[in-house]
């Protein structure tokens, strides 16, 4: 349970209890949240006259009459475009991403097998850890691997070029000096779970895992189909699992000012007349969840990335490679037309391709 | 059995093997919630409600649950310091080819090799069933094999001719490189399931097998009609060969085969004219994913021992040999490309 501010001594006629509970419980003496909070409903029966199914209403209303006092928008906005993004070294995807993969917020990576989805997920680990001097979040990474593609060498490869990469840029010294390839992978914790209950264990024990760990700042897994599409022997118990996992996947993004980044399978979803499109797996139940889906996918040779869904940004697209370093803009620049491109920018590419092929 | 173990973890009564306030037993049992899955699957709210306790017994028991089922938690470093974090191979015995796979073929998760009839597929995977029995400083694993036959006979005659200059080649392997290999032959869909699900666990937890191979998982779903139900039981297969990779620390190669496309198709970002079949419910559990095919160049070699003796005066006869090409379609992490092979008497060779 989160601890919002302000919820100790909240007054129990304030909580919007029937005014019968609340005679009695002014008269056994309790006054605020606090006289009946740890209390069990049959001590609280005990100690009023009420009945147990009363006392668990009351001590419910309690607990979660927390009455944080409203915030404006204006703070909610300064606050949120404060927030630093995780970059992905890939100038085409982060300008598509409106900067980088954002803080507060659950983005999807789907795509076909081998388009690069772990690949995403093992760069923002590594660039979730940039020095905040850089511009960085200097934050560490929760890594959730339920289908065994977590590459170690991966990993140390992007991870030696990132640290490449901002000696060159320069910095402050005390805090660019400890971004080094062990600190890196130091600050990437990893589990491998081999089941949907262990998502779900290990989901619940980032508030814990925060006490050890403050500077957790990405919570990745990878994917969340995987155990979900098995043959479960109750199909109604993994729809709820789903449920559960998708509202326990928002708890460390809004509390805890985390990333939250989840690959996802693609499926085939045939429709009425015949035709079958390619969706994300998972149907509905899970697709709400998102607040960002990026879509992975070819366009011959090239990796495009598409953004489908998006609060902020025009739906749009971005091609990317995946090299040694990690991902990367595609060399020749050129990226696929969207509505808001410039209009003599096409013409000047046109150019330089007829004078290459002139050469 | 491997899967009971696995499904019993989270929905067994775990309730006895908390250490939590005995009272929360208690309530938990009389309201039904004692399996890892129900209670971690139930809302704060609700268990509050269903168990009629406090908000701070509720957190101590979800935390307590929470704690029991936990993974192992590491960090990339220390999977980096111990080994454990790269991935495993096993050679083919080939220098060109291993040092292309980076160190041979990748032995976590789900191989697939892929490609059309002829092209060389179940002669690598026989390869891979002597290479697998080579002690780990060879390259191998140093264990048996599991070799699962859905289409027709093992080819015994074949293999016998490659143990042959196999033994020649490597003198660390096992003494019988034959005794290393358990073949089943399952031609039905349902009875593979069954043996990935129940015969299997048993083969692996009485005797020491490193790899298993699927030759192929293809024939028997594509004889079968592709709805829901075979979908979903596909699904199975392949989600139980993860779980028995993980559990038993085995590598798992499948053979599938390929049909051909019309117009140009590219979903997985390798153009061409076939493409693996079982469509995606199979990609997706795959790996890593090797195409094999023929290509139009061809090599020259002296076989200097031939299966047919045709003149007893010379002793080396010149053979042609088509290159094969064995390419990287998708990999965690090995880049896209390709290598070429042949195949010839000893088995699989470099191209020189």
């Amino acid at each position: 349970m989160t601890e919002a501010v302000g919820t100790s001594g909240g007054l129990l006629s304030e909580c919007g209890l029937p005014s019968s509970q609340m005679m009695k419980l002014l008269s056994a003496d309790f006054t605020t949240t606090d006289d009946v909070k740890d209390m069990k409903p049959s001590e609280l029966s005990q100690a009023t006259g009420l009945s147990l199914k009363e006392c668990v209403e009351v001590l419910r209303t309690a607990s979660n009459s927390h009455h944080p006092s409203p915030v404006d928008m204006l703070q909610i906005y300064q606050e949120g475009s404060e927030l630093p993004q995780i970059v992905t070294f890939c100038k085409a995807l982060d300008t598509l991403l409106g900067g980088g993969i954002p803080l507060q917020a659950i983005t999807e990576v789907s795509g076909m097998p081998g388009v690069g989805k772990t690949q995403v997920c093992l760069q923002a680990c590594v660039s979730v850890q940039l020095p905040k001097s850089v511009g960085g979040v200097g934050g560490e990474a929760v890594y959730v691997d339920t289908e065994g593609s977590f590459t170690v060498k991966r990993l140390k490869d992007m991870a030696s070029c990132a640290v490449h990469h901002v000696g060159t840029i320069g910095g402050v010294a005390e805090d660019v000096s400890g971004f080094t390839i062990e600190s890196i992978m130091k600050g990437v914790h990893y589990f491998r779970c081999q089941n949907c209950v262990e998502v779900l264990a290990v989901v619940k024990n980032i508030p814990k895992l925060m006490l050890v760990h403050p500077n957790i700042r990405l919570l990745v897994l990878d994917s969340v189909s995987f155990h979900f599409r098995h043959d479960f022997p109750d199909a109604r118990d993994r729809a709820k699992l789903l449920r559960t996992v998708t509202k326990e996947l928002i708890q460390p993004a809004v509390t805890h000012k985390m990333a939250v980044l989840v690959t996802n399978h693609m499926t085939t979803n045939v429709k009425e007349k015949g035709s079958a499109t390619l969706v994300p797996a998972l149907g509905e139940t899970w697709g709400h969840c998102p607040t960002l889906r990026l879509n992975l996918s070819w366009c011959g040779p090239t990796r495009v990335a598409a953004l489908t869904k998006a609060p902020h940004c025009q739906n749009s697209s971005a091609y990317f490679q995946v090299s040694i370093g990690g991902l990367r803009d595609v060399s020749d620049n050129t990226q696929p037309s969207t509505a808001g491109n410039l209009q003599h920018e096409p013409l000047n590419k046109k150019r330089k391709i007829v004078e290459s092929n002139d050469r | 059995m491997m899967e009971s173990k696995g499904s019993h973890k989270w929905t067994k009564n775990i309730l006895n093997e908390l250490d939590i306030n005995p009272k929360i037993v208690v309530c938990a049992k009389k309201a039904g919630y004692v399996s890892a899955s129900s209670i971690l699957g139930a809302s704060h709210n609700e268990l509050e409600e269903k168990l009629g306790l406090s908000s701070f017994h509720i957190k101590n028991f979800i935390d307590a649950v929470t704690s029991h089922v936990l993974p192992k938690k590491t960090s990339a470093w220390d999977l980096s310091q111990t080994g454990e974090g790269d991935p495993k191979h096993i050679t083919l015995g080939c220098q060109n080819l291993d040092n292309f796979l980076g160190g041979g073929v990748p032995a976590q998760g789900i191989t697939e090799m892929t490609g059309q009839s002829g092209s060389g597929k179940t002669q690598i995977a026989l390869q891979l069933s002597l290479c697998a029995q080579l002690p780990p400083v060879a390259g191998g694993l140093g264990k048996g094999v599991a070799y699962i036959c859905t289409e027709s006979q093992f080819p015994t005659a074949r293999l016998q001719q490659m143990v042959k200059h196999f033994k020649a080649k490597h003198s660390k392997g096992p003494a019988s490189y034959t005794d290393g290999i358990f073949v089943h032959h399952i031609p039905d869909m349902d009875s593979l399931v069954d043996c990935v699900r129940y015969q299997l666990p048993c083969l692996l937890s009485q005797r020491p097998i490193g790899l298993v191979v699927l030759d192929s998982v293809a024939s028997p779903f594509r004889a079968e009609e592709s709805n829901m139900e075979n979908k979903n039981l596909l699904y199975t297969l392949g989600y139980q060969l993860h779980q028995l990779a993980a559990t038993y620390h085995i590598a798992i190669v499948a053979i599938n085969q390929v049909t051909s496309v019309i117009g140009n198709n590219n979903l997985y970002g390798h153009s061409g004219n076939v493409v693996p079949t079982l469509g995606l419910t199979w990609a997706n559990l795959v790996t890593t994913r090797l195409m094999i095919g023929r290509t139009d160049s061809h090599v020259q070699a002296e076989q200097t021992e031939g299966s047919r003796q045709v003149k007893k005066s010379s002793s080396k006869t010149i053979v042609e040999y088509n290159v094969r090409e064995l390419e990287v379609i998708f990999c965690p992490w090995l880049g896209k490309k390709s290598c070429p092979f042949v195949v010839t008497s000893k088995g699989i060779e470099d191209v020189e």
